[in-house]
């Protein structure tokens, strides 16, 4: 009798918990390296967070000190997360976008400074 | 005209200088002409697994800088074999005091007098590493079943496609059956799967690796230890790769439930 509940043990560690072990190696394996694959280099996002200023301060004087830029992983996907606070919106840029977009553009005239400070543009990559 | 190979893994403590000695006695034993470069400036041992720590006057370094008149005063010849040769890493200086092109024409001036040249890199993935690949025309890529191990491999799968030395082979090294068919270790299967490249060999876990390299003598040589087989077999396959009969093989659990089922009840009969 004892032998055979040995030989149940034997079986569970054959077909039960212990096959785990290995197969969450391989699955945990599998996602670190999708990570791992497509990782940006410091480099590649300094000259991102570089051009994107540029081109974001020729319309809004941005918060530079809070602006925040990095890489978020979920699950199965990379994204390029930027939040980026705005201090006021420039003469040019309230120009430009009153010759671009007269119809759409309500929104911001009717936004308190206050608002505006703390509006924050997130935009997601794939 | 001669090879050269890197044995190389990212990781360290995966059994890279254990390989490259190994292969290398096991060339020699074939009556090939090898040399052995040990490319990890700073931490030298190669030449301790061959047990040839005693004979070091000039190393890599001197080479080099041409502080000896050819690589062959700074060349040991193996106390085995007299056709089995060390250039040894120095202990002294670190890995930038070589760079990859003096590596490459080393490796070039050593293939017009030898049928392999075995260069032995240091773990990591920076100037030692862009050194000891620089003058290979393959690698060969160690690795063990552990998660770190693999990880550090497909990083540098990664790099040496990035520096055009195109895919490596895998020798998975230190599997320990038992757990593979436990479901405890990553079996062969799994590691190939997941580094998508080609096998060259499987090395079990053999106390008989810590015994020879305590002695300076490789396992290779070694008629009846488990991984001198391996190793044999896999020198076989480097030497012929067309030969389809000398694929890699070993049991690693992935008999299915029917053998695993046999061999349990004829378990239970004995």
């Amino acid at each position: 009798m004892l032998g055979l509940l040995r030989k149940i043990d034997f079986l569970k560690s054959w077909f039960g918990d212990e096959v785990s072990a290995a197969a969450r190696a391989k699955e945990r394996l599998r996602i670190v390296l999708i990570q791992d694959q497509s990782s940006i280099s410091p480099d590649l996002l300094e000259v991102l967070r570089e051009e994107m200023i540029g081109v974001v301060s020729r319309y809004l004087e941005i918060d530079l000190p809070h602006l925040e830029m990095g890489i978020e992983r979920k699950e199965e996907s990379i994204a390029l997360a930027a939040t980026i606070p705005i201090v006021r919106i420039r003469q040019e840029g309230r120009a430009l976008l009153a010759e671009t977009a007269t119809e759409t553009n309500s929104n911001n005239n009717g936004m308190g400074k206050m608002e505006r400070r703390h509006r924050r543009s997130r935009r997601h990559y794939r | 005209m001669g090879k050269a190979f890197v044995i190389t893994s990212g990781k360290g403590g995966v059994g890279k200088t254990t390989c490259t000695a190994n292969l290398g006695a096991g060339f020699a034993s074939m009556g090939k002409k090898v040399i052995l470069i040990d490319a990890d400036i700073g931490l030298r041992n190669l030449d301790l697994v061959l047990g040839l720590e005693n004979r070091i006057v000039f190393d890599l370094v001197d080479v080099v800088e041409g502080k000896c008149r050819s690589f062959r005063q700074a060349m040991i010849k193996d106390k085995r074999f007299d056709n089995l040769y060390l250039i040894p890493a120095s202990q002294s200086r670190d890995k930038e005091a070589v760079t990859p092109e003096q590596m490459r024409d080393l490796c070039d001036t050593l293939k017009q007098e030898f049928d392999y040249v075995l260069i032995d890199c240091p773990a990591g993935i920076e100037h030692g590493f862009k050194n000891a690949i620089a003058g290979a025309e393959e690698a060969i890529l160690v690795t063990t079943p552990e998660v770190s191990a693999v990880r550090d491999a497909d990083r540098i799968i990664g790099l040496l496609e990035a520096e055009e030395k195109g895919a490596p082979r895998l020798i998975l090294n230190r599997v320990r059956k038992d757990m593979v068919r436990k479901g405890q270790m990553m079996s062969i299967d799994d590691v190939q799967e997941i580094l998508n490249v080609k096998l060259l060999g499987i090395v079990p876990e053999d106390e008989a690796i810590v015994v020879s390299s305590n002695k300076g003598e490789p396992v290779v040589l070694n008629e009846t230890s488990k991984a001198g087989k391996a190793y044999r077999e896999i020198l076989q396959r480097l030497e012929s790769p067309s030969d389809l009969s000398l694929l890699p093989s070993m049991t690693d659990g992935s008999e299915g439930l029917i053998g695993r089922l046999f061999r349990f009840f004829a378990k239970a009969e004995a």
